[in-house]
């Protein structure tokens, strides 16, 4: 059992893996940055704020974020070195270099949209993922291989975490409300509330049948739970990833929340598969993705 | 590495401790109730027709309206009076250059530059695609609050109170 277990570990984190897994895995969440900073153009224009939004008690923030009281030429010129990072990462130009200040600069900026009320939205703003993803490409060793475990355990590891956006989502429920959570009940009255709060033109007529809201209640309960097998499992990750598309698609509607993440499910791709598809080549022996 | 992020997770999921870029993802954990009392904050922008007009949730940008919501509610109050007027005078400025550019036609918010193709608040809050053509002269946040039993019984019942205005 436990040799078993050793080599399902090492198969699943350091198979040795193409190049194209590698850089698909950067270009996926270059592109994504940079969509999420399109949509946010005026971030750094918060340093323009006057001084009666910086509150004391959150002066411990700002620093650990960096965000200190310096002109907003010296902000919107470090966003513009982001947009330039991202770009170089995204071409593979000083890869590990491009991505490491793409991190960091992605890091400063991520909380600029709520930092005035400390950082209270924990994860669901969408910039977590590419701060960690860039950081843990910068650190993979370079290599001129096609074929290496360097190619490997990074793409796993980015995809694992982007599991966990599921996977800690249902623990939460777990460790806040129990198993109760998923009662048709306080499904059904989590999707009123949200009628009322949110954006959410299908909540109240969802809400009113009880066979659609255990429907959701026990998917969302097997999305939640069984997302990291898309990770180890091709066949998870066949059923799993279109489920969470369609999953994010109707919370949208139901709860009037918007999963910012959505198009990382990319990095469940294989490329290898597809790109041979492409050219008409026969598939290669390789499996980019783990499985 | 593998290793130090697993852990880092785990830590912020049994602690419940924030450590961004480490996040728990949690968002409707709790035990949803039709009798707590619920709230928001409207921002209201009146013009010189003495109408008011509901901001949009972007008009703040780069703020979204609900972080907003929560300093105006948790910090606004307390604040001395002239840094209150210098906040409110800020957020009225902000309002009217949205009000232009929506009444030019103009994208505001995070459809400013790639329109719909963008990725929006991750709380949708309904548009306010209607804008007045006359400049905002006062800036009113009211605080609305109800029930969900309150806001689907028919007729809907809220309990509205005025927060500030600005300038009086």
């Amino acid at each position: 059992m436990k040799e078993r277990l050793k080599t399902f570990w090492n198969a699943l984190w350091f198979t040795p893996a193409s190049r194209t897994s590698y850089i698909a895995t950067r270009a996926v969440l270059c592109l994504y940055s940079l969509w999420l900073l399109m949509s946010r153009p005026s971030l750094w224009r918060f340093v323009e704020w006057p001084a009666p939004f910086r509150q004391p008690k959150y002066d411990i923030v700002l620093l650990r974020f960096a965000i200190f009281a310096v002109s907003p030429i010296v902000e919107h010129a470090l966003y513009i070195v982001l947009f330039v990072a991202l770009i170089a990462a995204l071409f593979g130009v000083f890869p590990r270099l491009s991505c490491f200040l793409a991190a960091i600069l992605l890091y400063h900026f991520a909380v600029f949209e709520e930092v005035l009320v400390g950082v209270q939205t924990n994860g669901v703003t969408g910039f977590t993922l590419p701060v960690l993803g860039l950081l843990i490409l910068s650190f993979t060793p370079l290599t001129r291989e096609r074929v290496s475990p360097d190619y490997r355990w990074p793409v796993v590891l980015i995809q694992f975490l982007f599991s966990l956006n599921f996977l800690l989502g249902g623990l939460s429920k777990f460790r806040y409300t129990g198993i109760t959570w998923y009662r048709a009940q306080n499904v059904a009255d989590t999707m009123r509330e949200m009628a009322t709060l949110a954006n959410a033109p299908w909540a109240l007529s969802t809400a009113s049948r009880p066979w659609l809201v255990w429907a959701i209640s026990i998917a969302t309960l097997a999305l939640e739970l069984l997302f990291p097998l898309a990770v180890v499992s091709k066949n998870g990750r066949r059923i799993l990833v279109p489920a969470a598309f369609v999953a994010h698609w109707i919370r949208t509607r139901v709860y009037g929340f918007y999963f910012m993440s959505w198009p990382l499910l990319l990095l469940f791709i294989n490329w290898d598969w597809l790109l041979s598809r492409f050219r008409r080549a026969q598939p290669s022996e390789l499996i980019s993705s783990p499985s | 590495m593998i290793a130090y992020v697993a852990f880092m997770h785990a830590v912020v999921l049994l602690s419940q401790r924030e450590a961004w870029p480490f996040a728990n993802y949690q968002v409707l954990h709790g035990q949803a109730s039709l009798a707590v009392r619920i709230w928001r904050l409207d921002f209201l922008g009146i013009d010189g027709n003495g109408r008011s007009w509901r901001i949009d949730p972007y008009a703040f940008e780069p703020l979204h309206k609900l972080p907003l919501q929560a300093w105006v509610r948790g910090f606004l109050p307390k604040m001395p009076k002239e840094n209150k007027q210098r906040a409110m005078a800020f957020l009225l400025q902000k309002a009217e250059e949205a009000r232009q550019r929506a009444a030019a036609g103009k994208n505001i918010g995070y459809e400013r530059y790639i329109g719909p193709i963008a990725a929006p608040y991750w709380y949708l809050l309904p548009r306010e695609p209607q804008v007045s053509s006359l400049p905002y002269r006062q800036l009113k946040i009211d605080l609305v609050e109800w029930t969900t039993e309150e806001a689907l019984a028919v007729p809907p019942r809220e309990h509205r109170y005025v927060l500030t205005v600005y300038p009086r």
